[in-house]
């Protein structure tokens, strides 16, 4: 193709002149990096072109500013951006590697098509139409619905929006990404308890707490966002930290409150107990603010921080402590991740956060908040754009009335777009989700019940990693059962080599993210252009480009680009700035880029802009900002201050009355939701022209002021109460608090069947499986790798950093099995049993410290490259594998969906540890039982 | 002015994130094994954990330069900086044995031991000294461990403003007597 | 003024490998072997063991700084170091440029030492007389130059130049009267007694160094107890002490008694293997410090 010589020409060009430069010694620095580089500071003496692009970190979620040194259009080096309001200038070790990342030979380099077990080079042309006339034989022989689209949150909001609108375009709800697996449940939770699911405050606004209370462990996940809390802590505050683990975070935090895996809402409630036996709940803002009250209080007192010890194991009186803490530090804030999502209970563990905070009267209010920090560096903004199966973009849902709204937005007929779907009612029903996908693909096997006419026949993973997914097992025999699979990356994720196939898989080379301009969407809700720093690298492309291409070769690229003239830009300004409403995702474009121009004038403080061309705006412009005057709402739920500064209020979500007949408007100015003309009415979200410029000045919130809600009529749990893990090692206290029903919403639920209770009766109660398997699983981060590692993994400085995959064993555990620090070992569980493979096991390091307590063991999940023991590198193409595998963690976390949103399982399962190649008897007996 | 760095051990504020010896690698270049600085931890997973970011401490009386053979280790005058000078280094190790801080780094040897020795330049040279002309590069006395540093734990920069720094953080009685070993010139 | 630190064990620490251990056991050797020719020389009258002793140490030397240069960076620095008055110019503060010095010097002397004993002797007393204080220093250099390293605690004490002196003299004693392989009795008499003496006073130094190392600090207690009672016990108290340093001096003792010299080539070997260990237990055995400024 042209484009692709026109780059190849480039870079030959460049070789030249690096020879010409005498730059050949640089190869030695960058050893595993085949890309030729000049030397800056010569390029600078010799008046080359230098150029400092201000781009954003493509790691994690803080949002980290960097300015990425250019010289003749190679990245050679980065410089800290000290104007950056959210950073200044800090990294951590993803964020100031990132030029061994982009310039790194073992990405993926040309479209490649695995033929006869081996791979091939082939051209983009090829594979494009290979990929599109595969689709739509499937769509010919199955239908629609047996394609899933994996999408990603490692893409710009731009590339977001457009794999929602391709899989909408398609026909076909089947489309998720990694919020599914990560912070759906705080959507659910959150959601269902003040209208929202994101999180409430800002990185920077964690400097004005008092106290802080961790339900993670951000000095590894997030380490940039102690910037911030230890500003906090400078001043005063007191950091709590609740962690089965003894980490990073709990080494700096005053107070740490050692709980059992899966065990959030008794401790929790175990504090809340105090706080209303003490009376020091916030009184008034419960009476004007919130619902429901008397339910939550009635639930609560079943919890006494006695009761909470004997299931958390905290002693009570640490939790009468850091109740008495929490109460004497307000505003305090409360911050927690995955540690806390990925459960069964996810939804509801984050609900109780969020009535804790309310309860203290910590919510809506500067220093206070429910901070959920987010994981990947565009994961809010993907969730925001609906890549999810389960809503449209801006949470519309997926109803008639949503699908209307939509199809005005892009400018296509409902009914031409009602037609690419199956069926009205697989149009409107839940997709399938990134933690079942591979149940739809293997329904004949393990004989699930699902909820569309076929199971999956395709698959396309697009910037999605396999090491998160848990059950691996099954995970690769789905892989394995496809028709095709397609891999869009930069890198070589690992799906290309874990099945064991010998045709049908096709990788494409993504660009990575600072090879293509866009917006990007931090943790916080906020805004940010990232800039293009370089061409794209040897064959890739941009998503963007891909995903027209690819729709083009459908069929449907013209209704596809309808709306667009310059890309990216004309994607967020002429659709998502246009139909995003539920959340005001209403920020222009040129806002954000002057914004970036103008980034010293926001104080770090409260991150509103000082004077200048910006002056007033808050950074990144986060939403809900209804219109170009808007200058955002860095803080939700904040009544005191007027709309136009960025006040609001609790979403009326729900109506106006709860069924118990008590008003859910706010005891403050309250106000159902509005038309844009000033009357009742849900016209705010749906009307496409307004601006909101008249409901602004009267001081009126267009969704309405409403109140919080503790009872939560719609979930299952009403008000959260304790539930066991499906696997749990306390079966006496699983009987006392089961998990939930199989089945809690219908025979299928996200298209497929939900087990919980019957598991946890099965292997608990009847096989006891504890007994052989007595250590309780948990996993999580390392600082120096990020998500399921193809990138990280393949980075040397990183890979330098941290070369291992371990197990952490307590010192008591790893001597009871006769384990020292540094021995290779086995971790087994009883997992892969949906299709007879009674038992996994993986084989890590074993790395004997006492951040785990005794009986907990902890893993670190961004590795791939071996599977069960076994090394499957000689799969992946030649040249692209990651310098350092591992065994990656999910193979053996345990089974459970959170009912509400198929949130999997990863924190809390159980499993035996023992030296390699050593299996207890215990094991045996169970696996032929 | 001396240019000093200052780790901050009342307040054990170092999280262990890597961001000093990434960027450090990033920006300088230096190959796989060198660590120009390295964050040491003790007491892991014990309350007491501890974490240091050790880079050069550019010692007022450096050990280093006292026991150089060959005096290829040398103190800047005009702000203190210690440097080495690869062109008069002949990788004895000697450094490596002398200095309390395990600042001097050694790259890979012919015979593959040590090579030359490198060590933190201030982040005023990188890795390889010399351009492709055999000029020295020089670049502004910036250390980059210390501004992507996230919690502060690791400063950087004029001893006067260290100073004060340090005695926000500690007091002056206190920092009077590290600033008499360390800070001055 | 002092300053709050903290001490450690370096983390994955470089150390210093077989090959300065080797040299400093070869120019201890060498240094004892000049110094026990210029001695014989000094004392009484040229004799095989004089002209042993100075045709060794050349030979010794030689290998030793070759062992030096192999440890260095590469071609280019071990050409550099050869020209040692052009390369090692820090001698105000380096031990090691010093020692370079020495070295040369001790080389060209010693081998205008043996030269001059192989052909007309005319400068050989001179020589005897330069060469004497040279093999000293030689001896003495290297203790000084691994307690110029003052952050490993295990080195960093005025004894260990004393000790090495001490095993340069046994050493070099036993591989002059390995070489010279004098069978009579009387004539090796008078170097038995030194040797047994030189060998005493090894036998309370070693160990009593090991013990009072301790001193110098928690890592110079770890290093001397890994030698004392870890990992290099076996090599200390087998290879050193009995074989290296009781066996000879009961040997010597014996011999001394019934004058059979028959068994003393074995008993030499034994003192050199002894050295040998001595050297490596000190460079292998170093544990170096970390210390943590507590600013």
């Amino acid at each position: 193709m042209a484009l692709s010589a026109m780059k190849m020409k480039r870079r030959s060009f460049l070789k030249l002149a690096a020879a010409a430069g005498g730059a050949a010694t640089l190869g030695k620095y960058f050893k595993y990096s085949g890309v030729e580089l000049f030397e800056p500071v010569a390029a600078q003496e010799g008046g080359e072109k230098v150029e400092l692009i201000k781009t954003i970190c493509i790691h994690c979620s803080v949002g980290c500013g960097i300015l990425a040194k250019v010289a003749n259009g190679q990245l050679v080096d980065i410089e800290p951006w000290e104007n950056h309001p959210i950073n200044r200038g800090r990294l951590c070790s993803k964020g100031a590697s990132i030029p061994a990342s982009i310039n790194n030979d073992r990405r993926l380099k040309y479209p490649m098509k695995k033929e006869g077990g081996k791979w091939r080079k082939i051209s983009w042309e090829e594979a494009l139409t290979e990929i599109a006339n595969k689709m739509l034989e499937i769509r010919e022989k199955y239908g629609p619905d047996a394609i899933f689209f994996a999408g990603s949150a490692h893409v710009s909001n731009e590339a977001a929006y457009l794999q929602r609108k391709f899989m909408a375009f398609w026909g076909s709800n089947n489309i998720d990404h990694q919020a599914r697996i990560c912070h759906s449940t705080t959507v659910a939770g959150l959601g269902n308890t003040w209208g929202y699911g994101a999180q409430t405050n800002n990185f920077n606004d964690m400097r004005h707490a008092k106290s802080i209370i961790f339900f993670s462990n951000p000095a590894e996940a997030h380490p940039v966002s102690f910037y911030h809390i230890y500003k906090a802590k400078q001043r005063g505050a007191v950091l709590i930290c609740a962690d089965p683990r003894f980490s990073r975070t709990a080494a700096q935090s005053d107070l740490h409150l050692q709980f059992r895996p899966g065990t959030d809402i008794p401790l929790v409630w175990g504090i809340c107990y105090e706080l209303i036996t003490n009376g020091w709940v916030d009184e008034e803002f419960i009476r004007l603010r919130t619902h429901g009250y008397e339910y939550v209080k009635e639930v609560i007192l079943q919890y006494p921080p006695e009761v909470a010890e004997e299931i958390t194991g905290v002693p009570a009186e640490k939790i009468k402590l850091a109740a008495k803490l929490l109460a004497e530090n307000r505003p305090g804030t409360l911050q927690y991740a995955m540690g806390a999502t990925q459960h069964e209970v996810g939804t509801h563990n984050i609900r109780a956060f969020a009535i804790l905070q309310l309860l203290l009267g910590n919510a809506a209010k500067s220093g206070g908040g429910v901070n959920a920090f987010r994981g990947h560096d565009n994961v809010q903004g993907a969730t925001d754009l609906g890549v999810l199966s389960n809503t449209l973009p801006s949470y519309y849902g997926l109803s008639e009335g949503a699908w209307k709204h939509w199809a005005k937005v892009w400018g296509v007929d409902y009914e031409w777009l009602q037609g690419r779907f199956a069926s009205k009612e697989l149009m409107q029903a839940k997709g399938a989700t990134m933690s079942r996908w591979r149940d739809l693909v293997l329904a004949e096997e393990t004989g699930d019940k699902i909820g569309q006419p076929t199971p999956i026949k395709m698959a396309i993973f697009w910037g999605h990693s396999t090491p998160s997914q848990a059950g691996t097992y099954l995970v690769k025999k789905a892989l394995e059962k496809l028709e095709m699979l397609v891999i869009v990356d930069p890198y070589v994720e690992s799906a290309a080599a874990l099945p064991e196939r010998d045709d049908g898989i096709i990788l494409l080379p993504a660009c990575t993210n600072w090879e293509y301009p866009g917006t990007v969407t931090n943790s916080s809700r906020q805004v940010q252009w990232r800039n293009k720093v370089i061409d794209p690298l040897y064959d890739s492309k941009p998503d963007v480009e891909i995903l027209i291409a690819l729709a083009h070769k459908l069929g449907f690229g013209e209704e596809f680009t309808k709306n667009f003239k310059k890309l990216p830009e004309d994607i967020y300004d002429k659709e998502i700035r246009v139909g995003a409403r539920v959340i005001a995702m209403r920020q222009s474009t040129w806002r954000l880029k002057r914004q970036q121009e103008y980034d010293y004038v926001f104080n770090i403080e409260t991150l509103r802009a000082e004077g200048g061309p910006c002056d007033g705006e808050y950074w990144g412009l986060p939403w809900p900002c209804w219109n170009d005057e808007h200058p955002g709402t860095p803080i939700l739920y904040r009544n005191e201050i007027p709309v136009a500064e960025g006040g609001h209020d609790f979403r009326a979500k729900w109506g106006t009355k709860a069924p118990d007949g008590k008003t859910l408007l706010s005891g403050i100015n309250g106000h159902a939701e509005l038309n844009p003309d000033g009357t009742p009415g849900p016209g705010w979200k749906l009307d496409l022209t307004t601006d909101y410029k008249k409901l602004i000045a009267a001081n009126k919130v267009p969704y309405g002021r409403g109140r919080a809600r503790f009872w939560a009529w719609n979930l299952p749990d009403p008000v959260p109460v304790h539930r066991e893990p499906v696997w749990t090692p306390r079966p006496e206290l699983a009987r006392k608090y089961p998990t939930f029903e199989d089945k809690v919403y219908g025979e299928t639920h996200f298209r497929i069947e939900t087990k919980g209770r019957s598991i946890q009766e099965q292997d608990i109660f009847e096989k006891e499986i504890h007994k052989a398997y007595p250590l309780v699983f948990t996993s999580g981060r390392q600082v120096e790798h990020q998500g399921g590692g193809a990138m990280t993994r393949a980075n040397p400085i990183l890979v330098e950093l941290q070369p291992d995959m371990y197990v952490e064993i307590n010192p008591k555990d790893a001597n009871d099995r006769g384990i020292k620090d540094g021995d290779v070992v086995w971790v087994h569980t009883y997992r892969g049993y949906e299709l007879g493979h009674y038992r996994s096991r993986i084989q890590v390091k074993a790395k004997v410290t006492r951040r785990v307590p005794p009986g907990v063991v902890f893993l670190p999940f961004h590795w791939a490259g071996m599977f069960e023991t076994v090394e499957y590198t000689q799969r992946f193409p030649e040249g692209t594998k990651p310098i350092v595998i591992g065994e990656c963690a999910n193979t053996i976390s345990p089974p459970g969906w959170a009912p509400e949103t198929q949130m999997q399982t990863t924190k809390s399962g159980l499993c035996e540890v023992t030296k390699a190649g050593v299996i207890p008897e215990a094991i045996e007996r169970l696996a032929k039982a | 002015m001396p240019k000093k760095f200052l780790l901050d051990m009342y307040v054990n504020r170092c999280l262990r994130c890597g961001g000093c010896m990434a960027v450090c690698k990033t920006h300088n270049r230096t190959p796989e094994g060198v660590h120009r600085i390295r964050v040491i931890t003790f007491d892991e997973g014990e309350p007491t954990e501890t974490n240091m970011p050790m880079p050069c401490l550019h010692c007022n009386e450096p050990p280093c330069m006292y026991v150089c053979p060959t005096k290829a280790i040398y103190k800047r005058k005009e702000d203190g900086i210690v440097l080495v000078n690869k062109d008069t280094c002949i990788g004895c190790g000697y450094c490596l044995m002398a200095c309390p801080f395990g600042a001097p780094q050694f790259e890979k040897g012919t015979f593959g031991n040590r090579g030359k020795m490198d060590k933190c330049t201030f982040c005023v040279e990188p890795y390889e000294q010399k351009d492709e002309q055999g000029r020295l590069i020089q670049r502004e006395p910036k250390p980059r461990c210390a501004m992507v540093c996230a919690t502060g734990h690791l400063l950087a920069g004029d001893a006067d403003e260290i100073s004060a720094k340090l005695r926000e953080r500690v007091g002056y009685r206190m920092s009077r007597g590290v600033e008499k070993t360390f800070l001055t010139f | 003024m002092e300053f709050p630190y903290y001490v450690m064990v370096f983390p994955g620490y470089q150390r210093w490998g077989w090959e300065i251990a080797l040299y400093i056991f070869l120019g201890g050797v060498g240094s004892g072997a000049l110094i026990t020719a210029a001695v014989t020389l000094l004392l009484g009258k040229e004799t095989k063991i004089a002209r042993a002793g100075a045709y060794l140490a050349p030979p010794l030397l030689i290998v030793g700084s070759v062992l030096l240069l192999l440890d260095l960076a590469g071609i280019k620095a071990m050409l550099r170091a050869m020209l040692v008055p052009l390369t090692f110019t820090n001698i105000t503060t380096s031990w090691m440029a010093r020692g370079a010095w020495i070295l040369l010097v001790t080389l060209l002397v010693a081998i205008a030492f043996a030269y001059s004993l192989a052909t007309d002797k005319r400068y050989s007393r001179t020589l005897a007389l330069l060469a004497l204080p040279l093999g000293i220093a030689t001896a003495l250099y290297t203790g000084l130059l691994l307690k110029g390293a003052r952050f490993v605690p295990l080195w960093n004490s005025g004894e260990l130049p004393l000790l090495f002196l001490t095993s340069a003299l046994t050493t070099g004693i036993a591989a002059t009267l390995l070489l010279a392989s004098v069978k009579e009795y009387s004539k090796l008499r008078g170097f038995l007694a030194a040797l047994l003496v030189l060998l005493l006073i090894e036998a309370i130094e070693v160990p009593l160094y090991f013990f009072i190392i301790g001193e110098q600090g928690d890592i110079a207690v770890k290093s001397a107890s890994a030698i004392l009672s870890g990992a290099y016990s076996i090599a200390f108290w087998l290879v050193l002490m009995f074989l290296g340093i009781i066996i000879p001096i009961l040997g010597l003792g014996y011999v001394l008694i019934t004058r059979k010299a028959a068994a003393l080539p074995a008993f030499f070997a034994l003192v050199l293997l002894g050295g040998l260990t001595l050297r490596f237990l000190f460079v292998h055995g170093a544990i170096k410090a970390f210390v943590v400024p507590l600013i």
